[in-house]
């Protein structure tokens, strides 16, 4: 038996009691008794100041729960985990490297490997202002990269069609920002603001001549692998 | 978040329970179970945050059951750093802010701000009803908005300049991590008041305000310089993964001892001295006439009960001296929710713990200060965030109400309101975290009760947004200024807008 059930009528007697015997006068009280709930909430008293604990180093990041869970000093270390959370969540189901995790055409299997991401170029789209092959992931400039676009435009992953995994999981706006702070800060190229007006920052989410974000028309990442993003 | 302990009595404990009863007539001697000490919520305070205090770190916290903390200390460095004093001049860095002047290109040219040719702070009227605010002197409170370089880079970076664009912006864009915005409630002062030690001080220049046909205009670009105090200060910040922003406030302490306000320390407000919440029969405090304060506050008038407190005076019903620019009449405020929370009068113990480290870090490093650095003298009254950004999304209230996306995993809308009803932002089917309540009292002074906009994201979601600065689902009356977007969750914004569509 739950003996939080026990504790119900035992209270209720007692305050019944205390309440016939003038308990209030005579300070016999229940220290917040919710006769309502099925088990009681006791507040301790306030913690005074003098016992409260100094502490003055700054916490470290919980990046998973739990008292095990993963932790670091390092931002863009937790914003790396969750990003790539993320792409595991939302895109590897097609685009993982695992059995069947190999679609687009030419097969696009490198989702979760950064470094390739790094040297992607898209086989047959162009950014109108350079006239180069869009990059797939560009160190502190998400809107031109590829991965970013796709997904902040909703085109990634791609509605319901005959032939693609029903029921895909899509990342939200949330994912987005995250994502959108890895490739901005994470991947090496610029340091994370400080917001203190002084430094550079990222500027937005979109930009309208983004070159990922012009090419519409495209139905599936199609990607190769460059020796050097240099010389795309 | 508050770590509830929950007791169970075994069968000794009943004996004694019973035993007790039966001694009820001695009132030393009556305890029906032994109280557990409270386990401390630790919330530290970072020692290189003063004296310069550096930018925050951006990552993306855990959600319930983790700890807010890091939420918290987020709210703590933004306001640290925007309010840290210029090493040559004292000044606070928010003074160099940049403004909807400086952000956003006017159709209607006018002079630098900050200058005699243009006003710095103003924007007199509340969001949400339009309202006035009065000091117990018979000043109004001038407002500021500011925005870090982050967000000007923002709005530079997608041209998002002007009425047009900001109109035709696709709904979708997003506020990137990093960005911070500013609304400030600043008291006009004498230059010499002696108060001055304590506070955060500026001399600003401010609109001349007139009366035409009983409305109260604001004449920014004729504006007068005067003194003002820094009352409160909204901190409002977004990090990966939160682009609906974190919204803290901070307001003016008397100074040390103070972790929260039950310590006696706040002077712009008094808190409701019942140390309850507003009923659900009674949500206005309307039928309750107990005295508020016998003491004075700054925005407080010594004496007024709760049904008089926090209430407005319809702008045809002020009389304005355009002489000393005051008006006649005050008003007079007090906080309602006494922990900003709808289920709670205990403070959250992340934030008394935070404000206990800052505290102690201010009295360690003060051989350090600048002379000029008040920052000591606020303290953090809640902040509010989404527990769950995921669902954060286009045309959203935002809110734990029949809105929310969680009604049917609560086991429908009597479960979910009462689960939010018992356990407020601490629910786990509440979308919020943090204060589900907060209000500041010098800038949101007459909308604090739940039947009105009880916490920033009743006015600020991704609806449609109109003219008096709140979703049009709230102002079905009202002119849309902007349609559904993720971007109307600043009012930036909308303020630009609102102001390019008035009349000089």
């Amino acid at each position: 038996m739950n003996p939080a059930a026990l504790f119900v009528p035992v209270a209720a007697a007692l305050t019944l009691g205390c309440s016939l015997l003038g308990g209030s006068l005579l300070g016999c009280s229940l220290q917040q008794f919710d006769a309502d709930a099925a088990s009681a909430t006791v507040i301790a008293p306030p913690i005074s100041p003098d016992q409260h604990t100094v502490a003055l180093d700054t916490p470290t990041i919980q990046v998973t729960p739990g008292d095990n869970g993963m932790t670091t000093d390092d931002a863009c270390e937790a914003t790396k985990f969750q990003a790539m959370d993320i792409l595991r969540n939302n895109c590897a189901g097609c685009h993982g490297g695992g059995p069947g995790q190999n679609l687009g055409q030419p097969a696009f299997d490198y989702v979760l490997d950064v470094e390739r991401l790094l040297m992607a170029v898209s086989e047959t789209v162009k950014d109108p202002k350079t006239m180069k092959p869009v990059r797939f992931l560009i160190p502190g400039d998400p809107d031109h990269s590829r991965v970013y676009a796709r997904v902040f435009h909703g085109e990634m992953p791609p509605m319901p069609v005959i032939g693609l995994p029903d029921n895909l999981s899509r990342p939200t706006v949330s994912d987005v920002s995250v994502i959108r702070h890895w490739i901005a800060y994470c991947l090496g190229a610029t340091p994370p603001p400080v917001g203190d007006g002084g430094t550079a920052t990222d500027a937005g989410a979109t930009t309208p001549d983004g070159g990922a974000a012009t090419d519409l028309g495209d139905s599936d990442d199609r990607g190769q692998t460059l020796a050097a993003p240099a010389s795309q | 978040m508050r770590k509830r302990l929950h007791f169970y009595l075994s069968m000794p404990v009943q004996a004694l329970a019973l035993t007790a009863l039966a001694a009820c007539h001695d009132p030393f001697k009556f305890d029906a179970t032994k109280i557990e000490p409270q386990e401390e919520e630790i919330c530290a305070a970072s020692s290189e945050w003063l004296p310069n205090t550096p930018g925050p770190s951006l990552f993306l916290p855990l959600p319930h059951p983790d700890t807010e903390c890091p939420f918290y200390r987020g709210g703590w460095q933004n306001f640290l750093l925007a309010t840290q004093p210029d090493a040559a001049t004292g000044e606070p860095a928010l003074k160099a802010y940049p403004t909807i002047d400086d952000i956003f290109e006017s159709k209607t040219p006018h002079g630098v701000r900050g200058t005699s040719q243009r006003a710095w702070l103003g924007d007199i009227k509340q969001a949400g009803g339009r309202q006035i605010l009065i000091d117990q002197n018979g000043h109004t409170i001038y407002y500021g908005i500011h925005v870090n370089q982050a967000f000007a880079d923002f709005i530079r970076g997608n041209g998002l300049q002007t009425v047009d664009a900001i109109k035709n912006a696709d709904p979708n864009l997003f506020f990137p991590a990093g960005v911070a915005e500013f609304k400030s409630a600043w008291q006009e002062v004498d230059a010499n008041d002696p108060s001055l030690f304590d506070y955060i001080s500026t001399k600003a220049w401010v609109p001349t305000l007139s009366q035409v046909n009983g409305q109260i205009h604001e004449d920014k670009d004729h504006p007068r310089e005067i003194t003002v105090r820094l009352l409160a200060l909204h901190v409002v910040f977004t990090l990966p993964g939160h682009p609906e922003f974190i919204w803290a406030t901070f307001e003016h302490s008397m100074g040390a001892p103070d972790l929260t306000a039950a310590d006696g320390k706040r002077n712009v407000a008094p808190l409701d001295p019942r140390d309850q919440n507003p009923s659900l029969t009674d949500p206005n405090n309307k039928m309750d006439q107990t005295v508020v304060s016998n003491t004075d506050h700054i925005l407080y008038h010594a004496g007024t009960t709760l049904r008089d407190g926090n209430t407005p005076i319809d702008e045809k019903d002020l009389t304005l001296d355009t002489a000393t620019q005051k008006f006649r009449q005050t008003t007079s405020v007090y906080r309602m929710f006494p922990a900003s929370k709808s289920n709670t009068t205990h403070p959250d113990d992340a934030i008394t713990s935070l404000n206990f480290n800052v505290q102690t870090l201010f009295e360690r490093k003060q051989a350090e200060l600048h002379r000029a650095d008040k920052r000591g003298h606020y303290r953090l009254v809640g902040a509010v965030w989404m527990d769950k950004p995921q669902f954060f999304a286009l045309d959203s209230a935002l809110q734990n109400d029949r809105t929310s996306p969680l009604i049917d995993a609560a086991g429908g809308l009597k479960a979910f309101e009462a689960a939010i009803q018992q356990d407020g932002s601490d629910s786990d089917f509440s979308i919020l975290a943090g204060e589900d309540r907060l209000s500041s009292t010098a800038m949101e002074s007459f909308t604090q009760a739940p039947v009105s906009f009880p916490n920033c994201f009743t006015c600020h979601n991704t609806q449609a947004i109109t003219a008096k600065g709140v979703p049009f689902n709230h102002d079905s009356q009202g002119i849309v200024l902007l349609q559904p977007k993720q971007l109307n969750i600043s009012h930036v914004l909308s303020q630009f807008v609102l102001e390019e569509s008035s009349p000089p």
